[in-house]
């Protein structure tokens, strides 16, 4: 009996000791500016390095709340999110629909369909520059040049940036989406075939319900990435552009708030609120979509 | 001693009214009590060569000549070494400098463009050259009293000026006789300046290219003797709100408005690829009229010599008026020399040395003949250099003569804010708001006002004033 508890004390002693190091980590690098950042958003900044910050209390988040630079920044980020997830998850399903047929070479274009994740950001933005280029750009060979062009034109830069976020979660969303459909029970689909399902009626009542946990996924994965996007809007847009205002989304708001506006307590509060957000559409997508998604049973 | 007093006490208020008074003061009156900032006996009494770093930011013939000038003072004396450092944008160089003050490696003197000189104050970074200035007995002469007002707050010489210029505008004679225009009587006014271009316009010549650079707001306003912001624009107590949004503003506004609804303007932004683009127009024909800085004569007339532009015969005019009958004048733009407060009493002795020598008679002919900034002085323009330049070329010295006619008024003097960069672009945005979405002029002026307005409170509360 007696050896039984030493092991297990010894059990739970290793088992510390391995977590220790990463907990380590994450106390330094994660929780202790987290903390920090509570209390940074309760002090209010002066514009220039080296004056005295004074506490204000709860007023600077009731007034980063209530202005109107926040108010569009807001808008423009669910703008964003609503554009760049919807369509990545439903182009990643049908890139994948059409690439899980069994044909000769088809691994070439699972290979093609999931490149745009392994793309960097900076790259992908600076191509999608070119194309949109008022002068040598694809656009305006194409006979479309709206002016102001398109990427300091406030109407069309925040969709502009969108599409070139949808392209890079398109390879993501495809391999979600792949894994999905590869691990979709086979007899399934064969007995709806049987009773004689169409394809509408297959797609509609057979695949979709049992592809749901991956939609799922996808979904959060997606808003998480959405929500997170950056070098797009810091490439080609830039704080300067005509367009700012209508682009500047939570997380660039949070940048340039404490590079360009050396605003740490803005900061604070901006990025406080992204996590909130984050936390309750994650919470909010477990609690209600859950109950719709359809898990397979072994 | 006791201009040292008035200057240290004026220094005073406006520091007394900012975040943190008394550490601030008691530092200060330490520092100066033990060795007084600027001292000419302090560059006197140091062993060897005193060298000093200088940020600046002008760019191709401009930063050519500012070389040329370094060489030639540290050539002429033994004292003292200016080691230029080259910045990118003037906007960048204020970012650049803001980071600096956290590391601590701030450079001995920095040039900064007009619009930052509220926000060069609030860093309390500088000393002002008010204390330069009495410390060696300088005395100002013939510079030229509107150009220093501007970096005067509270009868305080904060920075000094160095490379000054108006906006002006550029028209094409040829454009202007093809389309039945007497092309020696360009538009004076903003009335005429719209049926000008609706005139070139209509007769195929290409209307206005319009640059949306809220600088020309402000001088549309000064023309008419209107303040930009409250406080005497700031001069007398620090601004709390623009003061724009009346006739004036709304006169320049409905001018704007008038040219869109005629078809007879094309807008740019002030940044990004296409920042040139009202200048470059007017070269290939585009526009037939534009407007823009005085400091870009050097560069245009580059580009006319290499025969490019065959049609075009660049004429040079005041920017127009605001109104027929407007009495105020143009306030100067263009960037000040700053000297910093960490720097050791001979550096910043050394820093004034070279700012005297940079804005002597001499160098100031050299310098605006090479660039198209104007001379400071009575006594340079009426140099033979300059009377050569401006009889063979009279476009340079049209913004001399702007920056010298009207009224000496805090309106001409010109508006300090210190978050000017961000009040800038509220304007912008409202100026574009009336090109793109076609916004009425009064609700885009009114916007632009309350939009500054609350950039300038916010600013002012971040210091701890609101």
């Amino acid at each position: 009996m007696r050896s039984l508890a030493v092991r297990r004390r010894r059990e739970w002693a290793l088992a510390y000791a391995l977590v220790i190091p990463a907990l380590v980590i994450f106390a330094v690098f994660t929780f202790y500016p987290f903390i920090q950042n509570f209390k940074l958003a309760l002090y209010q900044n002066p514009p220039y390095p080296g004056l005295p910050s004074h506490f204000v209390g709860l007023s600077q988040v009731t007034s980063t709340l209530t202005s109107t630079s926040f108010l569009q920044s807001l808008e423009s980020t669910f703008e964003f999110v609503l554009l760049v997830v919807p369509i990545g998850l439903f182009g990643g399903l049908m890139l994948a629909l059409a690439a899980h047929k069994k044909l000769k070479g088809m691994a070439i274009y699972q290979v093609i369909f999931s490149s745009t994740v392994v793309s960097s950001v900076a790259v992908a933005a600076v191509v999608f520059g070119t194309l949109m280029d008022p002068v040598v750009g694809l656009l305006p060979w194409l006979g479309l040049n709206p002016h102001p062009a398109i990427l300091s034109n406030p109407t069309w830069a925040l969709p502009a940036v969108a599409v070139i976020a949808i392209w890079q979660f398109l390879g993501l969303s495809f391999i979600i989406m792949t894994a999905g459909l590869q691990s979709m029970p086979e007899e399934v689909l064969e007995a709806a075939r049987l009773d004689g399902a169409r394809a509408p009626t297959m797609f509609f009542r057979v695949t979709i319900p049992l592809l749901s946990p991956t939609i799922f996924f996808g979904l959060v994965i997606g808003t998480i990435y959405a929500f997170q996007s950056f070098g797009q809007i810091d490439i080609l847009i830039g704080p300067q552009n005509a367009a700012f205002t209508h682009t500047n989304v939570l997380l660039y708001y949070v940048y340039t708030a404490l590079s360009v506006q050396n605003n740490p307590g803005l900061a604070a509060v901006l990025s406080i609120v992204l996590f909130v957000i984050l936390l309750s559409v994650t919470l909010l997508q477990f609690r209600f979509l859950e109950r719709r998604v359809h898990y397979a049973s072994n | 001693m006791n201009r040292t007093r008035t200057a240290s006490l004026a220094l005073a208020a406006v520091l007394g009214a900012s975040v943190i008074p008394a550490a601030a003061l008691g530092s200060m009156a330490a520092s100066a009590a033990s060795t007084p900032a600027c001292s000419p006996k302090a560059l006197s009494s140091s062993k060897g060569p005193v060298t000093i770093n200088f940020w600046e930011s002008m760019p191709r013939a401009n930063g050519e000549a500012m070389v040329a000038l370094t060489k030639k003072f540290n050539a002429s004396q033994k004292k003292v070494h200016v080691n230029l450092v080259v910045q990118t944008t003037y906007q960048e160089t204020f970012q650049k400098y803001r980071s600096a003050l956290t590391t601590g490696n701030v450079p001995d003197l920095t040039m900064l463009e007009d619009i930052e000189t509220q926000g060069a104050v609030d860093t309390q970074s500088f000393i002002p050259v008010q204390t330069c200035m009495n410390a060696a007995g300088f005395k100002t002469g013939d510079l030229l009293p509107r150009v220093l007002a501007y970096w005067k707050i509270n009868k305080v010489q904060w920075g000094m000026p160095f490379g000054v210029s108006g906006p002006v505008l550029y028209y094409n004679k040829k454009a202007f006789t093809a389309a039945g225009l007497n092309p020696s009587k360009p538009p004076t006014n903003l009335s005429a300046l719209v049926s000008t271009a609706k005139t070139l316009k209509t007769k195929g010549q290409g209307g206005m290219g319009m640059v949306l650079d809220p600088w020309h707001f402000e001088t549309w306003l000064a023309t008419g003797n209107t303040l930009f912001a409250n406080n005497n624009n700031g001069r007398t107590k620090r601004a709390t709100a623009t003061a724009f949004n009346n006739s004036t503003g709304l006169t320049v506004f409905n001018a704007l408005a008038q040219m869109k609804k005629d078809g007879s303007v094309q807008t740019n932004s002030i940044d990004g690829a296409g920042r040139y683009d009202n200048l470059l127009g007017t070269g290939s024909g585009k526009f037939s009229m534009t407007i823009d800085t005085s400091a870009a004569l050097g560069t245009i007339d580059q580009l006319l010599a290499t025969g490019q532009y065959p049609n075009v015969d660049v004429g040079v005019a005041p920017i127009p008026a605001v109104t027929a009958n407007a009495k105020g004048g143009v306030p100067p733009g263009g960037n000040g020399l700053w000297i910093s407060k960490r720097s050791t009493p001979a550096k910043q002795a050394a820093a004034w040395q070279y700012i005297a020598y940079l804005d002597s008679a001499t160098s100031q002919a050299a310098w605006s003949a090479a660039t198209g900034y104007i001379p400071l002085r009575t006594s340079a323009a009426n140099s033979p250099t300059i009377k050569a330049l401006w009889a063979k070329n009279p476009g340079y010295s049209v913004a001399y003569k702007e920056l010298t006619t009207g009224p000496q008024n805090y309106a001409t003097a010109g508006a300090v804010v210190g978050p000017f960069d961000d009040v800038n672009t509220a304007v912008a945005n409202a100026e574009a708001s009336l090109f793109v979405s076609g916004t009425a002029p009064k609700t885009a002026l009114s916007q632009a006002q309350a939009n500054a307005t609350k950039i300038i409170q916010a600013y002012n509360q971040r210091l701890g004033l609101g």
